[in-house]
């Protein structure tokens, strides 16, 4: 041999690696023995990548801000396929460098992560999956000579969709349950007609054909509110109950709805109150009820939010509840808004006792609204619940875009409850329907009396809402698939010629904000209504649910492909104003993609 | 002859280093595990015949501790490398650990079994033959030399991590050469 010293011969001398736990011992040290790191400077933003067709390097810059000075810093980012980050759409922080990362949307490629940086106290979970969703079963066909009328609530969530596209940008399918259709349907904008004068909503309905069986059809059902001119908001009375559980030490969670909550600020008037509650080990409040033009205190308050502790939301709800009573704001938005990533552990009252509440709570005119953040942690089905019997909505905030259209885009607005306890009923022609297939609103069921039950709860709509329902039509003289039932023996071929040439008909009931009986809108739909196109619209909302029911692996989505699905999109893009439109056909693309 | 073998790893991306400085936690696993073996190897060779998984541990949690509270000093601006100014913390805790030890309470020889069961290939013995010539080496000479033939450390970054001047690390790497060499003689054709 030569060299000894040569490096072939070095490498002989081969040592062992750190042990496979060796990171996550460090970071256990880090935490417990609250190791300081003195920070070399704070970010406004902290850009992340989602998740990308394929390895790409890019480019991300970062503003960051020293007193009144904004700095840019480029950074060069390389990423892996199925990179995880949180993230946060800001078109205008993103620069792509090589122009070559294939299947991601340009829109979806910055992670925000505000000024105020909570303290390195956080250790990674090894996160076990705590998401809990309740079950969803398609529903089924059904013969419209055995069951002609088909009664649900409406639901203007669309938690569900942040949250599938938190799933999809991590390069994951969503577990089937956490995939609501309607709520998919409704997360995007309508071109409804706005209502007539003296009516809360519109009613608009389209028939075309159904992607999903070349014989069916779809009718599509679109309810659309008024909307109310922003000047015209009543005084908002919000008050915000803080998760700030160590949970919530995350940058997607309490920094960024910190960073939510200062966009909010901005847009409040002087007639507005805004308080904040914390709850964690204990609760407190952080911000008395304060008008909207002590816009610094406010902004304080949210400052000095930081994580600690474990949760127990029973004190901090009945705490918030107490200050939203207190500054009640007659013939205004009262409101609670709960904010937490669903680690909800009600503590000494049940989960019952605080469900009586929040309706004790809204018979006295405060709603509540929720809030979720994060990831692996999520209650999804408990916070749909609560929002529910609070007359609220339940949103999933995943990104500072998200942020902003619920809380600042829709806390005008849409605070303003137009109509309560929304109930759609349809009514089906067994002459010209032979079975009928309700899209979605799965878990907003109500049986067929409970239409005309005033003392039913149901959902609420806001201003400038709309809210689409499709039913998938059999029409007569094709077989129902897997009908539940024989065809009836002893009922009279109903065939009134005065009904002649009418499929449905639609009812909905509804309350004013501040009645307790309810008034009845009804239209009947022609067969003769359809069209040879159909709109953009219906279009989309079409792609939409045969993009949910494709990752519902629902039972009825006949043969259609995504390849099919993309097109469907692809073609109903319309104006998009606000993007969403392409952003979804991104993520039907990820989701072609994708594996659970 | 500067040997990379434990810098076939790639530096951590900018951002990750950047959001790392911030505190945050996510992106500081991500720097340990980037980093943990090149600095799990220097430890194991320097700590030679001496090593036992319990102190290379100890060491190498200090090691990345010492970087989580000095990280928002390093400068990201290219003119250092970050693999370079971790493995300059590594060799000053490791030194320092040395430094604290009494030898007589440490164990013998475990090294050489590790490095025998290991050696596998031919010239024969030859791994465990180059760790005893390393053990040999005065400390000083040993740890030079490792940074230089293992880690691709510059005679100046070496002298900056040593905090000797470049005229001693050349002196060092030329006298531990020597004696390396003649220590592994026999393999020698």
């Amino acid at each position: 041999m030569k060299d000894p010293l040569s490096n072939e011969n070095l490498a002989r001398y081969e040592v062992p690696g750190a042990p496979a736990d060796f990171a996550s011992r460090v970071m256990e040290r880090i935490a417990n023995e609250d190791v300081v790191a003195p920070r070399r400077r704070r970010w406004k933003w902290v850009a992340g990548i989602s998740s990308v067709a394929a390895a790409a390097v890019v480019v991300v810059m970062v503003s960051q801000r020293s007193g009144d000075a904004v700095h840019d810093d480029v950074f060069k980012y390389k990423v892996e396929r199925d990179t995880k980050h949180s993230l946060i759409r800001n078109e205008e922080l993103v620069r792509k460098s090589d122009g070559k990362a294939e299947g991601w949307t340009a829109n979806t490629l910055i992670a925000a992560q505000p000024a105020v940086m909570p303290g390195p106290r956080q250790v990674e979970p090894p996160a076990p999956n705590t998401e809990a969703y309740s079950r969803i079963d398609d529903n089924p066909f059904i013969t419209t000579a055995a069951h002609p009328l088909s009664t649900f609530s409406v639901d203007v969530d669309t938690a569900s969709y942040a949250n599938i596209r938190r799933f999809l940008l991590q390069g994951k399918l969503p577990p089937k349950d956490a995939v609501r259709v309607e709520e998919m349907i409704n997360y995007f904008d309508y071109d409804y007609p706005a209502p007539e004068r003296g009516e809360p909503f519109s009613i608009s309905t389209e028939i075309g054909p159904s992607p999903f069986n070349p014989k069916f059809q779809l009718v599509r059902i679109g309810l659309h509110t008024q909307r109310i001119d922003e000047a015209k908001v009543p005084p908002r009375n919000l008050v915000f109950l803080i998760d700030v559980s160590g949970s919530m030490n995350a940058p997607e969670k309490l920094p960024l709805l910190q960073h939510a909550l200062g966009m909010l600020v901005e847009r409040l008037r002087p007639q507005d109150k805004v308080s904040i509650v914390i709850y964690a080990g204990a609760s407190g409040v952080a911000l008395r009820p304060t008008t909207g033009d002590h816009k610094d205190a406010i902004r304080a308050a949210i400052n000095e939010l930081t994580p600690g502790g474990s949760t127990n939301g029973a004190d901090g709800i009945e705490l918030a509840y107490n200050l939203a009573e207190a500054s009640l704001i007659r013939g205004g938005i009262n409101r609670v808004v709960l904010c937490t990533d669903g680690d909800f552990n009600v503590g000494v009252t049940n989960e019952g006792d605080l469900t009586r509440l929040i309706e004790r709570e809204r018979t006295r005119g405060v709603y509540l609204t929720v809030l979720g953040f994060g990831m692996g942690n999520l209650k999804d089905a408990t916070m749909e619940k609560l929002a529910d019997r609070g007359n609220g909505n339940y949103a999933y905030i995943d990104s500072l875009a998200e942020a902003r259209k619920v809380l600042v885009e829709q806390a005008g607005a849409t605070l303003v409850t137009v109509a309560k306890d929304v109930k759609l009923q349809i009514e089906l022609n067994p002459a010209a329907v032979a079975g009928y297939r309700l899209i979605g609103y799965e878990n907003r069921a109500l049986r067929d009396e409970d239409f005309n039950d005033d003392k039913k709860d149901a959902g609420d709509v806001g201003a400038g809402h709309s809210v689409t329902a499709l039913y998938e039509i059999v029409p007569a003289g094709v077989a129902v698939p897997a009908a539940k039932v024989d065809a009836l023996k002893y009922q009279t071929k109903p065939a009134p010629a005065a009904n002649a040439g009418e499929l449905m008909t639609v009812k909905i009931r509804y309350k004013s904000p501040d009645a307790n009986q309810s008034k009845l809108l009804s239209r009947a739909v022609m067969s003769n209504e359809r069209r040879p196109t159909q709109s953009v619209d219906f279009r989309w909302a079409t792609a939409i649910a045969a993009f949910g029911m494709m990752l519902r692996e629902s039972p009825y989505r006949g043969n259609i492909s995504w390849k099919q699905i993309q097109a469907m999109a692809d073609a109903a893009r319309g104006t998009d104003r606000n993007g969403h439109r392409a952003e979804a056909i991104g993520l039907i693309s990820t989701a072609s993609t994708a594996t659970r | 002859m500067a040997l990379a073998i434990e810098r076939s790893a790639t530096e951590l991306d900018d951002l990750t280093l950047a959001r790392a400085q911030q505190g945050d936690t996510a992106a500081f696993r991500q720097l340990i595990e980037q980093y943990q073996h090149a600095v799990f190897a220097l430890l194991w060779r320097f700590f030679g015949r001496r090593a036992r998984t319990d102190i290379v541990d100890d060491v190498g949690q200090e090691t990345f501790l010492a970087v989580y509270r000095s990280i928002g000093r390093f400068r990201a601006d290219g003119t250092a490398r970050l693999s370079t100014w971790i493995l300059t913390i590594a060799t000053r805790t490791a030194i320092k650990a040395v430094r604290r030890a009494t030898p007589e309470t440490l164990p013998l020889d475990e090294v050489a079994d590790v490095v025998a069961a290991q050696d596998s290939g031919a010239p024969g013995g030859f791994a465990a033959a180059l760790g005893r010539a390393l053990d040999a080496l005065a400390e000083p000479y040993r740890i030079t030399f490792l940074l230089r033939a293992y880690h691709d450390f510059s005679y100046e970054e070496i002298a900056k991590a040593l905090e000797v001047d470049v005229g001693t690390v050349k002196s060092r790497l030329s006298r531990a050469r020597g004696q390396l060499q003649a220590a592994l003689k026999e393999f020698e054709p």
